[in-house]
């Protein structure tokens, strides 16, 4: 029974995109929205602001991608950020360190909060999720530790002032820094070995471990970007407040998963891609500049934001995107 | 009187293809018919029909004298219709008794009579051959035969007239396909009637009355099995005359690639065995036997408590999978859907998954260059696939399984460990995987197969290693390889 009839390319192309692009026809829904109930939305000043804030979550869910490819969540990032936040302060303030050494030091205690996490999935066995709270705890708790549960102002720091608030081209320095990470990990994703073990582990652990791929490597490695970019986010974090804050992302915590999910990543693993959690990240800010702009408080914010992961995921779901019905 | 089933001009459509085409299928009571046909024939769209899981575009469908009106699996399980799905359904959370009467449990004062329940159960599992494990243990903790045989006792609950088994010796052994026979037997004197669906020609003719053959979406014909022979049933099935199904083979065997001494399981006790290069050597054993064990431990898919490995004469270790593939091991396993692909992936992926390096510079991957050498394996092995990055998911059977030979083969592997390697496909893709592995000896390569397809084995192993109780009991050569020598055997040896 083999159909040979030549396929088209371009309905593979939407059929495989499909979260993707149903994500962009809403999203210019939501644009033709903010237009019509602010006139302060299409103002450049109001874009500069919705792409200084999508870089926060933007770079973190670049390396979350890659770590929830694997199936489950990660909820440990935002902790990281707050808790690397603040050690980035203490360095930079209290320990006088070089920007640089302090930057590089932040990256490893990203890697080692990242390795504690592969360790807990991969030796320990225990579930991502819970196994990310874990850490999630930790680093909530030893934020708040480290300087007694009180934020650091950084101060006039140059290159801190110029990552929070300097332009390249007239785009905010931040949103280049999340670009070029977009590009990096799409890249990695599409072009290494790496990448296509991630897509594997995640489709099929067994079928991946018996096709030679060694999942502890895998896992470790995908574990230890999404902490090490939730680490590096700390600096554009610290750059844009001029302070590290024990609460940052307080509250936050699945942030970054709901924008990936709503950008077509299957939370089973395996399915989803970088572009769409970039689109995710965006509509979520596009959302909440709007609502700002209309002066609708927080907590209705954050009720939109579980209605439009319901509907989005929902609809993906019925549609047969999200995998298995039964 | 008229017949238990009649289904009368069924055509069925999908898009594009014409699945069924004005179909008929008569059953009386106590008669199995064997349903046979290649892979796309349309024996599975003709028995969704019947379950109520396809609409048919034309035809009638009677169950002992009703008339099916609606095509819901409801209304058809209603009629007294019962089907074995070739993939195993059983809630493995769950124990026998509750597996078989799931959705159907005797309550008590509102709660679960579990006294009853198992009471229940034990007696369905008699019939099928289960009396030997206690209602209560759960579904996880038995073998694959056990789980099929669960199948076919939730099926008998239900107190079925007609039940289609797809493929019911799949996962069986010699001696457990057996007792099915004795199952089929019992329930066709009890007055059943029993659609049977198997690639395998030889139990046809053990166990089925009559036979009916189909091909490209129609029926071809149906004859009395009796005055029918295996030839021609082949013949009318691939429309073309298979003068041998099976490879004769005639070739060099050269030195040992890999030799295994002492391996120990948890069911193994100090296994030893070796393969040359050029030589196809099968381990044969029944379920339980460890022959399957032995083959996985080799590529560490299995966890073993010790053994020793030699490649080339040199030792080496191996202990996980990538150990294995790093010393040139290739395993393609039995359970292709689930541990050999990814099946939302495209064929693409699949064949180069465990291959990359072979395309990569610096660590980037040439994706054109993979997309030639995707090409190159699909045409090599006659792979039907519309594109090269379709869904391994919508291939047959056949065409999956050299997926997974191609994702091997790309790989620097010298010593193939093949298991069940035609398992569920059907007979003309059963001959081209049977040549491909010829070609594989000739080419220098070592193979190990472990199959539970006694034919199988007899036809094209140049060495049988038997297994019982995690022990080898024996080794054939030539003409020592028959079926009496490795069944006597792999029961236990001189008796």
């Amino acid at each position: 029974m083999e159909n040979m009839q030549q396929p088209n390319k371009w309905k593979a192309f939407l059929q495989n995109n499909s979260s993707q692009i149903s994500l962009i026809f809403a999203m210019l829904l939501l644009i033709a929205v903010g237009g019509v109930t602010s006139e302060f939305f299409f103002q450049w000043k109001n874009w500069k602001s919705i792409m200084t804030g999508v870089s926060i979550v933007g770079t973190m869910s670049a390396g979350l991608t890659v770590s929830m490819l694997l199936g489950g969540l990660d909820v440990s990032q935002y902790a990281i950020l707050a808790f690397s936040g603040m050690m980035f302060a203490i360095m930079l303030v209290w320990w006088k360190f070089n920007f640089w050494l302090a930057v590089l030091l932040v990256a490893v205690l990203g890697v080692i909060l990242g390795l504690i996490n592969a360790f807990t999935v991969c030796v320990m066995h225990v579930e991502p999720m819970v196994a990310t709270m874990g850490t999630q705890f930790i680093a909530r708790g030893l934020a708040f530790i480290v300087t007694d549960a009180a934020n650091q102002r950084v101060g006039e720091i140059p290159e801190v002032l110029f990552i929070g608030t300097g332009n390249i081209l007239g785009i905010p320095f931040c949103f280049w820094v999340m670009a070029i990470v977009y590009v990096l990990i799409y890249f990695m994703l599409k072009y290494t070995k790496f990448g296509r073990d991630c897509y594997a582990v995640g489709a099929n652990s067994r079928a991946a471990y018996l096709s030679g791929i060694n999942l502890t490597s895998v896992r470790t490695r995908a574990y230890i970007f999404s902490a090490l970019l939730a680490s590096m986010t700390t600096i554009l974090y610290v750059g844009q407040i001029g302070s590290a804050l024990v609460a940052a992302g307080n509250g936050l915590d699945l942030d970054a998963s709901t924008a990936v999910i709503l950008g077509g990543l299957s939370v089973a693993g395996g399915k989803g891609n970088v572009v769409g959690s970039f689109l995710g990240c965006l509509f979520l800010t596009i959302l909440n500049n709007i609502f700002s702009l209309n002066g609708v408080t927080q907590y209705w914010q954050t009720v939109s934001k579980g209605i439009v992961l319901i509907i989005a995921v929902g609809i993906d779901s019925i549609r047969g995107g999200g995998g298995e019905q039964y | 009187m008229s017949a238990l089933l009649e289904m009368k001009q069924i055509t069925v459509r999908f898009p594009g293809v014409l699945a069924n085409d004005n179909v008929d299928l008569d059953l009386e009571a106590g008669e199995v018919l064997a349903l046979v046909g290649e892979n796309g024939a349309g024996k599975s769209t003709l028995i969704k029909v019947l379950a109520g899981e396809n609409v048919p575009e034309t035809g009638t469908v009677t169950v002992d004298g009703t008339v099916m009106d609606t095509f819901t699996p409801s209304v058809s399980e209603s009629l007294g219709v019962a089907v074995i799905h070739q993939e195993l359904n059983s809630i493995l959370q769950l124990s026998i008794a509750e597996n078989i009467f799931v959705g159907n449990l005797p309550l008590k004062h509102g709660f679960v009579d579990y006294k009853k329940l198992y009471a229940d159960s034990l007696a369905i599992q008699r019939r099928v051959g289960l009396g030997h494990l206690h209602p209560s243990l759960k579904a996880l903790n038995m073998t694959v035969a056990e789980r099929q045989l669960l199948e076919l006792a939730k099926v008998v609950s239900k107190e079925a007239k007609i039940i289609i088994m797809d493929e019911p010796t799949a996962t069986l052994n010699t001696s457990e396909t057996e007792a099915l026979f004795k199952i089929i037997k019992d329930l066709k004197a009890e007055g059943k009637g029993i659609i049977y669906i198997s690639h395998k020609l030889d139990e046809i003719f053990a166990v089925c009355d009559k036979v009916m053959i189909m091909r490209d979406g129609k029926k071809i014909s149906q004859e009395e099995v009796k005055s029918i022979t295996r030839d021609e049933i082949v013949t009318q099935m691939v429309g073309r005359h298979i003068e041998d199904m099976y490879p004769v083979h005639e070739r060099p065997i050269g030195d040992v690639v890999l030799e295994v001494k002492n391996l120990r399981t948890k069911l193994l006790k100090d296994v030893s065995f070796k393969v040359r290069k050029g030589e196809i050597l099968a381990l044969y054993g029944l379920i339980g036997s460890g022959s399957d064990e032995a083959l996985r431990a080799i590529f560490g898919a299995d966890k073993f408590e010790s053994a020793e490995f030699y490649m080339d004469g040199e030792p080496i270790k191996i202990n996980k999978t990538y150990d294995a593939m790093a010393h040139g091991i290739a395993y393609i396993p039995s359970e292709r859907k689930s541990e050999g692909l990814f099946l939302q992936k495209g064929v693409d992926y699949n064949v180069t998954i465990s291959s990359l390096g072979a395309f990569s510079k610096h660590g980037v991957l040439d994706l054109k260059k993979e997309t030639s050498l995707v090409t190159e394996w699909i045409d090599r092995f006659r792979i039907m696939t519309p594109e090269t990055d379709t869904k391994a998911d919508s291939l047959s059977g056949g065409n999956q399984q050299k997926v997974v030979l191609a994702k091997w083969l790309s790989t620097d592997a010298r010593v193939l460990l093949l298991h069940e390697p035609t398992r569920g496909i059907d007979v003309g893709a059963k001959v081209e995987i049977y040549n491909l592995m010829e070609k594989f000896c000739e080419d220098g390569y070592a193979v190990i197969m472990v199959s539970s397809d006694m034919p199988e084995v007899l036809a094209i192993a140049d060495r049988v290693n038997t297994f019982y109780e995690g022990r080898i009991t024996g080794e054939f050569t030539g003409s020592e390889i028959n079926m009496d020598n490795l069944l006597r055997y792999a029961i236990g040896g001189e008796v």
